[in-house]
């Protein structure tokens, strides 16, 4: 083919750099073996920087690529950056744990950089092949992941889960596709906007189907199942990339979905999202009350966020995608401190899961105690923390759109769910200490200062963060 | 009005002075100089405070001392003012936090540094709450007081603290969040949350309607009004003193404010509306929580559903939406500020003493604690609502405003009065009449100079603005009677044009 | 102090005369109350008490006063009742202190010897009480009962008639009191051969107040009732329809204003019978009548009346309240009912999470086979 027909790679930089230094890194650590691990790791985080500053560094506006299947607008931008971060995040926060558990292995780092690169991909996907090869990218390495303790049962167990449950999404997903593509007789979602017209019920199937992808992806209720699960098996780290980056990637997947492809048929495709939104808020509130292992209920806690994420989606509108933003970047700097500190609880025996582990943690570790606490706040929605805002946002899009009676189901299910953040702080708070946590590694004090000073402070300005959010949501319609 | 934003610094100074606690080191020079701090800090403020009085213009219904800053985008402003209505709750709340710093000097040994912390933090948010001239930073500073009031009761409080905790931090916040999306469906409607502005917006009466009910599910769980009341008891007696005295004297009054500020000029014709419902529920709650206090076996819980049934007349002279009882409403949540706190305090001089507060366990304190039975004496008095003290003026300007209204209720809610005077009395001969015959009281001493100093201003406060109540009722006079004004306007436009259809 | 009530009365006179409802209600209680105490203190044994009674009594009489719209009458009674009454009182303290704190009457006795002087000034303080002609209690307690009688309503006519009946148990309780107190023999030889009169700080004032009870009726009387009275209280009390009483009670033929006299003679005769010729009878009439006796000595079960109308239901109403409603159904259904029912809903939720693989794929069908459901028959419209 000749130049003129070769697609405008510039908007295509940050994925180049990532996926050329993940090949690289392989090669890397294939040869260099065990002195390359801490080269890759770093190496790695660098390249998550680059391709973030890339991606800053790109002309405003909206591009496109790859005959419109590929785009990179406002929505894209915030989304990817925030990917990013969560993965660089991940992987920094693993750091130690790997140092501890002798399961340091290059390859960790650089599939982490291959589902980055899948998931920014996704993030930019417009059309429905670009958006299952961006999936399928994202979600292969976080099987392997998953399963990466090949001495531990509940990792392999948590893979296969992972795996087969996937691969099920997955099909689902593809399948609803290919009814689309029949029924529309196109993929890009510009494209099926135009000819979707009124729906029809077998348009409308393949949105089901479709959709029944989004969520498990997403961990929404009925397709959340895998969550508990995967997460509490998964090694520690792990989980914490799970929580984050992923759903990030999910989120955006479905939201550009949902807006850009189906927009004339919002009356019909909100009614599923406000399904799963009220059932994965209630059971994210009530499952997650008596969880002893704390990665399970941050599963559950994760499930809960989403379902709130996704009340700002069931709205349909501008200030409905704004709210999801607003949410999903909150709810990264909330969990990644929560994992921080779960990555802290490391006794001289070893890893300790149990949330009775944290007991009177106020006295023994005074800081982290009091960070967590306002991070577990957060997560509750309680002003003046930042998560009170992210659900703000979304409850405020649902009370234009005039869906009352998801908002009042939202805000009951959340004080539900309240219950159990504040166990945690009786726990550290209340009770007698049980005793002192190894010294908390160095880059984990970092993520978890971050991750609380934002939410501490946000309140005091958070017309930036609001601002970027209004504008890539506006970038959707 | 002032040049520098004074507002702000009398909200924001115990933060500062809670951040600068939280840089003192651990040992034992920090943990004295964390309680100085507080002290120092909150005096301040008070003093800052008492300049707004000063330099407050008493003749103008609008808000004074006026701050505005963009916050969130659009049209949610970070707004801060105060009017007649939010001043005396104000100068009430930083006035009684040196009081609350100084009562916990020496009964508060663990934590202290944590606990000083939280005090601060906790003024900040209700200071915030009384000022705040925007729906959302209003909520934010209302919801706000959560936090450390849970932490307060949860780390320094009784056998049960962690149930009554956790009851507290729920109840309320079931409430709120629903306030919560009224605030948001007003925003929609209004385009804007300012409260200045929204003071002029006629609303709907569907909206009026749902947004009254979802404001009163959060302000009558805060007031607390019955039959939302059962987590206060609870709260109370499992609270450390200090944080009763904060939780009884100013956290209540939120809910009293928020009526005053929201339900009823915003909502006038859902207000005049539903008045009666409140009406019921107020004189229940009086006579209701009466006579449960009658058979109390515990000082704080005692006390504590009084209050209840002190908030009934509160709620009652309110919605009377009469000059007089508005500002009996008013003036019954200032006075019942000091003597509900100082009550608390009294509780908690003995309970220092004797680490128990079942009323059995006392009794002929008069004979080793004088001076301590003449303070008691003067808050029981009080508490009844004996004229010359500051609780007469209140309830009597409630009733006589809800009498103009509606003559039953008035009456029933006179029935409180004497039930009352019952459990007040009945408490006070028990605990402090009679011959000393428990031996564990043998050796108990009477209040010493820094008691003296806790109680002596609130003695002086109680009687003071009994005989010349003046002081206060001057403060809010104005505004009062613009709400009353817009309010009758705005229900007379509603049957005005439901006449002229 | 505790005429205060009467006080108000009197103040708002203008507003009672405007209701011949709420004054015949006041005239109702004055006398009922009258008749009530002055039966109570018939039987009572502390010297206090007799005399708290009476003062108890003679607020009746001045509510009766009031009832028939003769205030300024009420109030000249108050004006001199506040003399013989103080002093009365402070008679029996001074017999208090002397007795070494004994209150009881029965302990006492043939004290006029040992205490000469509280003796004289406290029959004086008696006369007056008794209404004794040219006392000063005479020209008020008289006005009273006479314009009780000329005030033409049947409630008046009960007024009149129980103010009479009182007049007689008065003179009867008082010098029963006398009697008990300074004459007979001692009963409590102890105390009395340590009794001495107390200083003159105590017994100056009753000698001032001895003075009053006399001196006060009739330089007064023409202030409080008859002419004088529209000259002296002017707008402070309504006094119209007292002028015509005033003028009617001049007019009583002369056996009407009389019967009071000759009711605190009788009353008089009958307690120097019992007490001083023939001290066994009160014993005797007490054994006989025995629940009469009781129900007088506990001051017609009053207080147990009033514990079990008010004080008991309140407190069961207290403890129903506090078990059964904030207990039991407030918290039951509210914050503890709810979170029982969170935490079950909870349980069942979590049995949910089976662990097994193929039950996570088959809700995930499930799933969508509901929404394709719901969207082919409800959904797509």
């Amino acid at each position: 083919m000749n130049a003129a027909q070769l697609p405008n790679l510039i908007p295509l930089l940050p994925e180049f750099v990532l996926g050329v230094g993940a090949m690289a890194l392989l090669l890397v650590g294939v040869f260099r073996r065990a002195e390359g691990e801490r080269f890759v790791d770093a190496a790695a985080i660098v390249l998550l920087a680059t391709a973030g500053v890339i991606i800053a560094l790109l002309p405003a506006g909206k591009m496109t690529t790859f005959g419109g299947s590929f785009v990179v607008d406002e929505f894209a931008r915030f989304l990817k950056i925030l990917a990013l971060l969560g993965s660089a995040a991940a992987i920094a926060m693993s750091l130690d744990y790997a140092k501890h558990e002798g399961e340091q292995r290059f390859e960790y780092s650089v599939l982490i950089l291959l589902s980055t690169l899948g998931m920014l991909m996704l993030i930019s996907a417009a059309d429905l092949i670009a958006l299952y090869l961006g999936l399928e990218l994202m979600s292969l390495p976080l099987y392997v992941v998953a399963a990466s303790h090949r001495n531990s049962l509940r990792s392999t167990e948590a893979g296969l889960k992972y795996f087969v449950l996937g691969a099920l999404s997955s099909g689902m997903l593809l399948y609803g596709a290919s009814l689309i593509y029949g029924f529309t007789g196109t993929v890009s979602f510009a494209g099926i906007a135009h000819a979707a017209g009124q729906g029809g019920v077998g348009l409308i199937f393949g949105i089901v189907f479709l959709f029944a992808g989004f969520c498990f992806k997403v961990s929404a209720v009925p397709f959340h199942m895998w969550t508990p699960d995967v997460y509490e098996g998964a090694p520690t780290p792990v989980t914490a990339f799970f929580a984050a980056a992923p759903k990030v990637a999910g989120i955006a997947m479905f939201v550009r979905a949902a807006v850009t492809a189906f927009p004339g048929l919002t009356s019909q495709w909100q009614q599923i999202v406000v399904f799963v939104s009220i059932a994965s808020m209630a059971l994210g509130s009530f499952a997650a009350i008596g969880q002893r292992n704390i990665k399970r209920l941050m599963a559950y806690s994760s499930i809960g966020h989403m379902g709130f994420a996704l009340v700002g989606l069931a709205a349909g509108t501008t200030e409905g995608v704004q709210g999801v933003l607003v949410y999903v970047a909150i709810y990264i700097t909330m969990t990644l401190g929560v994992f921080a500190a779960i990555l802290s609880m490391r006794r001289r025996t070893g890893m300790v899961e149990s949330i009775d582990q944290l007991a009177g943690l106020s006295r023994t570790h005074p800081t982290m105690a009091f960070f967590l606490a306002m991070l577990l706040f957060s997560m509750a929605g309680i002003p003046p923390l930042a998560g009170f805002f992210a659900k703000f946002y979304v409850f405020l899009a649902a009370i234009k759109a005039g869906l009352y009676a998801l908002a009042v189901l939202g805000v009951v299910t959340s004080v539900v769910g309240a219950y159990y953040y504040l166990y945690i702080v009786k726990l550290m708070y209340f009770d007698e200490p049980a005793g002192k946590f190894e010294k908390m590694p160095y880059e984990l004090r970092v993520v978890l200062a971050i991750c609380g000073l934002f939410n501490i402070f946000f309140f005091v300005y958070p017309a930036p963060l609001v601002g970027i959010a209004s504008a890539a949501a506006r970038s959707l319609f | 009005m002032t040049s520098w934003p004074i507002l702000s610094v009398v909200t924001f100074l115990p933060l500062a002075g809670a951040l600068f606690i939280a840089l003192l080191p651990e040992d034992e020079a920090g943990i004295r100089n964390a309680r100085w701090t507080a002290l120092w800090t909150t005096f301040i403020t008070f003093i800052i405070s008492l300049i707004l009085v000063w330099r407050f213009d008493p003749t103008s219904a609008d808000f004074q001392f006026v701050e505005k800053q963009p916050w969130l985008g659009g049209a949610i402003s970070y707004a801060m003012g105060v009017d007649g209505i939010s001043l005396p709750f104000v100068v009430l709340t930083t006035a009684l936090m040196p009081i609350s710093i100084l009562a916990s000097w020496t009964a508060i040994q663990l934590r202290v540094r944590d606990y000083m912390i939280a005090f601060l933090v906790l003024e900040t948010l209700m200071v915030g709450t009384f000022c705040a001239l925007d729906l959302v930073l209003f909520y934010l500073f209302f919801e706000g007081g959560l936090i450390p009031m849970f932490l307060i009761i949860g780390v320094w409080g009784g056998p049960r603290r962690v149930y009554a905790s956790f009851k507290f931090f729920l109840y309320t916040l079931l409430g709120s969040v629903l306030m919560l999306l009224a605030i948001m469906a007003m925003y929609w409607e209004a385009g804007t949350t300012d409260i200045a502005s929204l003071l002029h917006h006629s609303f709907p009466l569907s909206l009026q309607k749902w947004a009254w009910f979802a404001f009163l599910a959060s302000f009558a769980v805060k007031l607390p009004m019955w039959p939302v009341h059962t987590w206060l008891p609870d709260a109370h007696v499992e609270a450390p003193t200090a944080g009763s005295v904060i939780l009884a004297a100013i956290l209540l009054k939120m809910g009293g404010y928020g009526f005053l500020r929201f339900s009823l000029p915003m909502f006038p014709d859902a207000s005049a509306q539903l008045a009666p419902l409140i009406y019921v529920l107020s004189v229940v709650a009086i006579v209701y929580t009466s006579l449960v206090a009658l058979m109390q076996e515990d000082m704080k819980k005692l006390i504590a559903y009084s209050s209840v049934a002190h908030m009934g007349f509160v709620t009652m002279g309110i919605f009377a939406v009469t000059a007089q009882g508005v500002a009996g409403g008013i003036f019954q949540m200032v006075s019942h500020g000091i003597v509900s706190a100082a009550l608390f305090l009294c509780v908690g001089i003995v309970y220092d003493r004797m680490h128990t507060r079942e009323i059995a366990a006392y009794g002929g304190l008069v004979n080793r604690m004088p001076l301590y039975a003449f303070v008691f004496m003067v808050f029981t008095l009080a508490n009844v609502g004996l004229p010359g003290t500051s609780g007469f003026v209140g309830e009597f300007l409630s009733l006589i405003g809800t009498f103009r209204v509606n003559t039953w209720v008035a009456t029933l809610a006179t029935l409180g009065t004497i039930l009352s005077a019952a459990y007040a009395l009945w408490l006070y001969r028990k605990i402090i009449f009679g011959k000393l015959e428990k031996p564990s009281l043998f050796n108990i001493k009477d209040i010493g100079w820094r008691e003296i100093a806790i109680m002596a201003p609130l003695v002086i406060l109680t009687i003071v603005f009994g005989v010349y109540p003046k002081l206060v009722l001057d403060i809010s006079s104005a505004s009062v009677a613009q709400l009353i004004d817009n309010y009758q306007h705005a229900v007379g436009a509603v049957h005005a044009a439901a006449l002229a259809r | 102090m505790v005429t205060a009530g009467v006080f108000m009365v009197a103040r708002l006179s203008p507003l009672f005369s405007l209701s011949p409802n709420a004054s015949g209600f006041v005239t109702f209680i004055g006398a009922t109350t009258a008749i009530f105490a002055a039966s109570v203190a018939l039987v009572q044994n502390d010297i206090k008490r007799i005399i708290a009674y009476s003062t108890c009594s003679q607020l009746g009489y001045m509510f009766v006063a009031m009832g028939v719209g003769a205030y300024s009458v009420g109030m000249f009674h108050l004006f001199t009742h506040a003399f013989f009454k103080a002093l009365l009182f402070l008679c029996s303290g001074s017999v208090i202190i002397a007795m070494h704190h004994e209150q009881d009457t029965r302990k006492m006795g043939g004290l006029w010897r040992k205490l000469p002087f509280t003796y004289a000034t406290m029959v004086i303080g008696t006369l007056a009480l008794t209404g004794f002609p040219l006392t000063a209690g005479y020209f008020s307690k008289d006005a009273i009962i006479e314009t009780a009688l000329v005030s033409n309503s049947a409630m008046a006519s009960y007024g009149f008639v129980m103010t009479l009946g009182a007049a007689a148990m008065t003179a009867f309780y008082s010098w029963r009191l006398i009697f008990k107190t300074f004459h007979g023999e001692p009963h409590d030889r102890a105390h009395y051969e340590a009794a001495h009169e107390t200083s003159k700080t105590m017994l100056v004032p009753l000698a001032l107040l001895a003075v009053g009870s006399i001196a006060a009726g009739y330089p007064a009387l023409a202030l409080f009732t008859g002419h004088g009275a529209d000259e002296f209280f002017r707008q402070s009390l309504t006094l119209g329809p007292a002028e015509k009483l005033f003028e009617s009670a001049e007019n009583l033929p002369l056996i009407l204003s009389l019967l009071p006299t000759v009711m605190m003679i009788g009353g008089f005769l009958v307690a120097y019978q019992f007490y001083i010729r023939r001290p066994d009878i009160p014993a005797a009439l007490a054994r006989d009548q025995n629940l009469l006796y009781k129900f007088l000595l506990n001051k017609w079960y009053f207080d147990e009346i009033y514990d079990f109308l008010f004080v008991r239901p309140a407190m069961w109403l207290g403890r129903l309240f506090w078990k059964g409603g904030d207990g039991f159904v407030i918290d039951g259904f509210g914050p503890d009912g709810v979170s029982a029912r969170v935490l079950d809903v909870t349980r069942n939720v979590i049995r949910l999470q089976t662990g097994y693989l193929y039950h996570y794929a088959f809700a995930m069908l499930i799933g969508v086979a509901a929404a394709i459901t719901w969207f082919m028959f409800a959904g797509t419209h």
